[in-house]
């Protein structure tokens, strides 16, 4: 008898090492307990069996079973499986995650105000559904991880978040996930992926999602992108749409096939607006931050832009491909105007197209926002209208910037100042660089290509009384400079050229940058050249970086 | 329940007058259906007027009516080759090994059970 005590005991010892669990089933929903030594009580008759926290009826329960499966604290697994799916709650969190199933489609009431055991709740989606969707909702925050999941949702949001608090969508990693939605032509939804609240779209899987009914993604607050491969081939309208702020840290982000702008900012019309914040803590800026990673955008609509924000668009870092191919469209925009006194029934104010006088007038106007680029790369073509745009000012500080369109290549609604970096405007029907305000260049490296007369290289809106002024930097202007600039520190030179042909120009004896210039170029063969000592160039390329979209090297 | 990395050999059940019985808690399976509540596992099964349940439990300890037991291991048990077979020392057997005689801990699944081998 001894023997056979301590037999087993040994087979408990055995046992311990292994996970145990108790499992409520109800209907599609477990709620998984991890085994431990307190009461489960039966209360009101025997109708209410009470686990922890947790009370059931007992009426609802399809079964409980005990076996070893792990039960990871604080997630809640959700896999879908045709037209069904199965929800499993880890036991710690159960007084907190009411989950409905009807079909494929999980409803997920979480009530915790706080942290459970140390942690944020997380929705782990797996498998794979043509006609399902989640549903969220709660006051606190928590985090959805894709787990390779496919999910359809005929007649309504794939994802459908009304929790106003800050979500992590996390795609695991290796993962490839896809949320679609149904197309509904009264709008019915705002998004395929939809959340109320500020949205952190991380990991380092892949999320594709498309928008058949209106965006593709849309946050009534914030988005952030992280480390994740997100693929948009589909939007009804923006790809990306947010209300407060976006911001991109790194990534590969890639949007086409949308039906209006690829990302947008889009603060709600009567929230106030903040400036930037520290960490961006309570920031309702309408901004667009770029500070790393690849983001890839190509738009075909009329009167789209690839990239938008009303107010700060800064761009720090990452590369940036942005290509508007529809009539009116842009492929980077920032800023806007209002009009001081909209009952003065002002002329709308006109940004000076081709054979149009300029229009930049404070007294009329109040100017919102800026351009702000220090750092990254930007390829910015636009076929039929200005490839980078802002209503108010443009600073670029550094990086590498390239634009190419039919109107301005870059247009500054106010004041337009480069202090650094490389800047090349392609315009193939206006001004290669234009500022319907001053125009400084202070530093950097510079290839404007205007079109024909009267169009220029760099044009400052003389008419309204601004003025070019450059002080520094090395510039190259097909179609010269506007008249009258202002150089100070610097030496001008027309040079002529030849199209299709690369040239090196030189301050000094010491090259600056190697540019090609475009075979297709109207303006006839000379050139303005400027450098803070004798401006020369030379026929042929300097060995370098190739930039400017092959049209240059540094 | 507060999360905890324990595992009990019995879940105990206890009722409204303070009798208690005992089941072996692995592949244990509680259906309530018409006022009652039938526990089944591989050892026995039992049926309780949920009206009459107080509360149940995790223990490593018998209480009250012992249904538990050890079975014996069946040639099929020692041939399916989903079945990981420990000793009582938690060393696994290799696969296709004919355990000698003594008791031995049977995976299969999520479920884990005591047998004897003959």
């Amino acid at each position: 008898m001894r023997r056979f005590i301590t037999t087993l005991l040994l087979a408990i010892s055995v046992v311990s090492g292994m996970a145990q669990t108790l499992n409520v089933q109800q209907g599609n929903v477990t709620y998984a307990f991890t085994a431990n030594s307190d009461d489960m009580t039966y209360s009101n008759n025997g109708q209410t069996l009470t686990i922890g926290q947790k009370a059931f009826n007992v009426s609802d329960i399809s079964q409980i079973t005990v076996d070893n499966t792990e039960v990871e604290a604080n997630l809640v697994s959700i896999s879908y499986d045709g037209t069904a799916a199965a929800v499993t709650i880890a036991g710690n969190v159960a007084p907190y995650v009411t989950a409905t199933v009807s079909g494929a489609h999980v409803t997920i009431s979480q009530s915790n105000t706080a942290d459970v055991d140390g942690d944020e709740i997380t929705y782990q989606l797996n498998g794979t559904s043509s006609n399902g969707s989640l549903t969220l909702g709660g006051s606190y925050k928590c985090t959805i991880s894709l787990a390779g999941v496919t999910l359809t949702n005929p007649s309504g949001p794939a994802i459908n978040i009304t929790n106003k608090k800050r979500i992590q969508i996390s795609a695991k990693n290796g993962t490839e996930n896809t949320l679609t939605d149904g197309a509904d032509a009264n709008e019915s939804w705002k998004g395929c992926l939809y959340s109320k609240g500020q949205l952190q779209l991380q990991g380092k899987g892949t999320l594709t999602v498309k928008g058949q009914t209106a965006h593709a993604i849309k946050s009534g607050d914030y988005i952030t992108v992280k480390n994740l491969t997100l693929i948009i081939p589909k939007a009804v309208k923006d790809g990306i749409n947010c209300n407060k702020y976006f911001q991109m840290k790194s990534g590969n982000v890639s949007i086409s096939g949308v039906g209006d702008d690829g990302i947008e900012v889009e603060p709600e019309e009567d929230d106030a607006i903040t400036s930037e914040t520290e960490n961006h803590e309570d920031e309702n800026s309408g901004n667009l931050y770029i500070e790393g990673g690849t983001l890839t955008v190509t738009t075909t609509g009329t009167d789209v832009k690839c990239i938008k924000s009303d107010y700060v668009l800064n761009i720090s870092g990452g590369t940036i491909n942005a290509t508007a191919q529809g009539s009116e469209s842009k492929a980077i925009k920032a800023g806007h105007k209002v009009a001081q006194n909209s009952s003065r029934n002002e002329a709308p104010w006109n940004p000076g197209g081709p054979g149009q006088p300029g229009g930049h007038d404070t007294t009329k106007y109040d100017y919102y926002g800026s351009l702000v680029i220090s750092d990254g790369t930007i390829i910015a073509k636009s076929a039929k209208h200005e490839a980078i745009e802002s209503k108010s000012t443009i600073v670029i500080g550094g990086g590498i910037v390239y634009a190419e369109a039919s109107d301005d290549a870059i247009n500054a609604g106010s004041d337009f100042t480069i202090t650094g970096g490389y800047v090349m405007g392609n315009s193939t029907g206006n001004d290669g660089l234009d500022a319907n305000g001053n125009f400084y260049i202070k530093g950097g490296n510079v290839f404007a290509i205007g079109t024909q007369q009267p169009e220029v290289g760099v044009d400052a809106n003389t008419e309204g009384g601004y003025k070019l002024y450059i002080t520094g930097g090395n510039v190259v202007a097909i179609g010269g400079l506007e008249n009258g600039s202002s150089l100070t520190g610097v030496t001008s030179k027309s040079v002529s050229y030849s199209k299709g042909s690369w040239y090196t120009l030189k301050s000094g004896s010491t090259s600056q940058f190697s540019f090609k210039v475009p075979s297709n170029s109207r303006m006839g063969n000379s050139m303005t050249i400027v450098a803070p000592s004798s401006p020369s160039i030379s026929s042929g390329s300097m060995s370098g970086t190739s930039i400017w979209n092959g049209y240059g090297i540094q | 329940m507060t999360a905890s990395a324990a595992t009990y050999e019995y879940m105990v059940f206890e009722t409204s007058d303070g009798t208690m019985m005992t089941m072996t808690a692995n592949g244990l399976k509680l259906v309530y259906k018409d006022g009652t509540l039938t526990a089944t596992n591989a050892d026995a099964s039992r049926t309780f007027n949920v009206s009459s349940l107080n509360r149940m439990f995790f223990s490593n300890t018998k209480q009250g009516e012992d249904v538990t037991a050890i079975s014996v291991a069946t040639a099929a048990d020692l041939d399916d080759a989903d079945t990981e077979i420990y000793s009582l020392s938690g060393q696994r057997l290799p696969q296709g090994t004919k355990p000698q005689k003594g008791l031995y801990i049977f995976k299969k699944g999520n479920t884990t059970t005591k047998k004897y081998v003959k």
